[in-house]
């Protein structure tokens, strides 16, 4: 797959000049945000190859489309359909026995205990992420990512001075959450 | 004693993300007023636990075992040329774009000295066609050598290695290893350092 041609607007589409611009700005934000957005979605789902569907999906959806908030419009909408593919259950359980399996053919017999256990705090992150507000799950996401909160604010359609306010109550959120389904390991 | 300060501001504080005269007023407020240090403390905590769960994410991407590498001298390296500085160029910026057309998983190398080690069964290269004997007595060193025993004597067990080329003099301690497709549907391998930074790089076999 090579997602960058597929948003290149091929000359039997690029008929008029709105047109032709639409394909340069999105490409502009593909180049900055498509690697971000697929670490991202890789983290939610757990899964790179369907991470990148579901990126390459967005971007050219989002090129059809006029939006005010090109970037912000696809972090969000890339989120739900990470989630969507994380609600998906049957599939996460048995990717996660899939993972399971191979790590128990792969390591020695310390590390696969380890990564089983990793494996499962993982699946209870994720959980907890879709449980929480979706702006909530992005920001937690994208912050440990280590953007700033300029680029939080501007990724995720805030206003900057909001970000530290949202980020502690997310936060709050996710830990009550947490701790209410896990106990006390947060 | 200056006024509390709401809870996102303290948030930012502690992230070093409020205007510089805020964190000094928020510094010299915490200095007095023991309940939003208690609340700082509190913000921070959480903070990074938080933090440290969704890096459990981070770790899945990168579960593979290592592989060896062995980086060339800097003189190595510029014998190769320009023309691999250019492929390199492309290379880190294709390594975004290249979707599926790389392994769904870099391979992570385990922290250890790159110039210690030999490189032993990489798995991209057993798996690609190891190069045909009868091609080498063309170089000039093989030409000094009785070709016919050569033949006679093939080793295709032992697939060809290519050496990573260093890009500088920094030893290597820890990288990923990837793949990418060129622009004329060459592969090579380049070494990411944590950095980010390409430190190696080698064209995959039979280009």
């Amino acid at each position: 797959m090579q997602p960058a041609k597929g948003l290149v607007l091929s000359p039997a589409d690029a008929g008029t000049r709105d047109e032709d611009r639409a394909g340069v700005w999105i490409e502009a934000v593909f180049r900055e945000h498509y690697p971000r957005l697929v670490s991202l979605l890789a983290r939610l789902t757990g899964n790179r190859s369907e991470a990148e569907e579901i990126a390459s999906d967005v971007f050219c959806k989002a090129a059809r489309r006029k939006l005010d908030e090109p970037v912000a419009w696809i972090y969000r909408a890339a989120m739900n359909a990470g989630f969507d593919a994380l609600r998906a259950g049957a599939r996460g359980r048995r990717r996660a026995e899939q993972a399971a399996a191979e790590t128990i053919r792969t390591a020695t017999p310390g590390d696969a205990l380890e990564e089983m256990l990793a494996e499962e705090r993982r699946g209870q992150v994720r959980e907890v992420l879709a449980l929480v507000k979706p702006r909530d799950a992005q920001l937690l996401l994208l912050r440990a990512e280590g953007l700033s909160y300029r680029e939080l604010a501007q990724t995720l359609g805030l206003s900057a001075g909001s970000v530290g306010t949202l980020l502690a109550r997310a936060e709050a959120e996710f830990e009550r959450r947490f701790r209410a389904r896990f106990g006390g390991g947060a | 004693m200056s006024s509390c300060w709401p809870e996102g501001e303290l948030r930012a504080y502690l992230d070093r993300e409020l205007p510089p005269g805020d964190l000094e007023r928020v510094a010299a407020h915490l200095a007095e007023c023991p309940a939003c240090r208690t609340q700082c403390e509190e913000l921070a905590g959480r903070a990074s636990r938080i933090v440290a769960l969704m890096q459990t994410l981070r770790a899945e991407s990168a579960p593979r075992p290592a592989i060896p590498v062995k980086a060339q001298t800097r003189k190595y390296w510029r014998a190769a040329g320009a023309a691999a500085a250019a492929v390199l160029v492309a290379s880190a910026g294709l390594w975004l774009m290249v979707g599926k057309s790389r392994p769904a998983q870099p391979l992570t190398t385990a922290p250890r000295h790159a110039a210690s080690v030999l490189p032993a069964a990489q798995p991209d290269v057993v798996s690609a066609p190891p190069v045909a004997p009868a091609a080498e007595p063309a170089k000039a060193p093989a030409a000094a050598r009785p070709a016919p025993k050569r033949r006679v004597v093939p080793r295709p067990s032992r697939p060809k290695m290519e050496y990573f080329y260093a890009l500088d003099d920094d030893p290597i301690d820890a990288g990923v290893v990837v793949r990418v497709t060129l622009d004329d549907h060459r592969q090579a391998d380049v070494i990411l350092s944590s950095d980010g930074r390409a430190r190696a790089i080698r064209l995959v076999n039979g280009n």
